[in-house]
């Protein structure tokens, strides 16, 4: 059996909170532990925040489709936008034996959602980015 | 988000509970520039009921620890919930928390 659930963000900064109080009731509708549930949490922020920060050439109003998915102990997240096309998993992992002093501060969100998920999956379609982000529950 | 502030002397505990997303962690940088003002020698944020925090929250975290620590002060994580301690760990910081 699947449960679906489907909802539509804004571009903006307090449509994220909005997406993570939909997650969260869905989580615990379906009875998703805390910690899976936090994981997904965060692959679902640093990736909203990604879009709303570097994804739009304009300051127009813009569209993010959410869909959360949960079949066969898998959680499934899509989101889609109509941002620049933008491929994450074609970013290099940050160097995380670098001295603390040393660090970048960038490109550490994309690294959360690589580990925070079991997989991750692009597309672009359309003039869409779609990212799948797949987690075992 | 409300950031609880206990103040003694020159050491500031700040703690932040729930999600520590974007506009979290801008609040916190808030927070901590209005401490290191009042001259603020030690910083600890306490991260016990926090139950995430995104790259925003680390790259605040990581910028004043490198701040305060080039002057020889304090700026450390304290008490971080299982979910807070996880994520440090994922991105390689947990000399962020204190010892």
């Amino acid at each position: 059996m699947t449960h679906q659930l489907d909802l539509i963000l804004l571009n903006r900064e307090s449509e994220i909170a909005r997406g993570q109080d939909q997650l969260e009731q869905f989580a615990a509708a379906h009875h998703i532990p805390d910690r899976k549930l936090h994981e997904v949490q965060v692959a679902l922020e640093e990736h909203l925040t990604n879009i709303l920060h570097y994804g739009y050439e304009d300051h127009g109003d813009h569209e993010i489709s959410i869909g959360f998915g949960l079949a066969d102990d898998e959680l499934r997240l899509q989101v889609q936008d109509d941002g620049r096309a933008f491929n994450p998993l074609a970013h290099p992992t940050p160097d995380l034996s670098l001295q603390l002093e040393q660090r970048p501060v960038g490109g550490l969100g994309i690294h959360m959602i690589r580990k925070s998920v079991d997989g991750v999956e692009y597309r672009r379609v359309d003039g869409k980015n779609i990212l799948m982000m797949i987690k075992r529950i | 988000m409300d950031i609880k502030k206990n103040i003694t002397g020159d050491s500031w505990e700040l703690l932040m509970a729930g999600r520590v997303d974007g506009p979290a962690a801008n609040q916190l940088e808030v927070e901590v520039l209005a401490a290191i003002r009042a001259g603020a020698k030690a910083i600890y944020v306490n991260l016990a009921n926090a139950t995430f925090l995104c790259s925003a929250g680390i790259r605040v975290l990581l910028q004043y620890h490198r701040q305060m620590k080039g002057k020889s002060l304090v700026f450390l994580v304290t008490r971080p919930s299982t979910e807070v301690a996880a994520t440090l760990e994922m991105t390689g910081f947990p000399e962020l928390v204190e010892k």
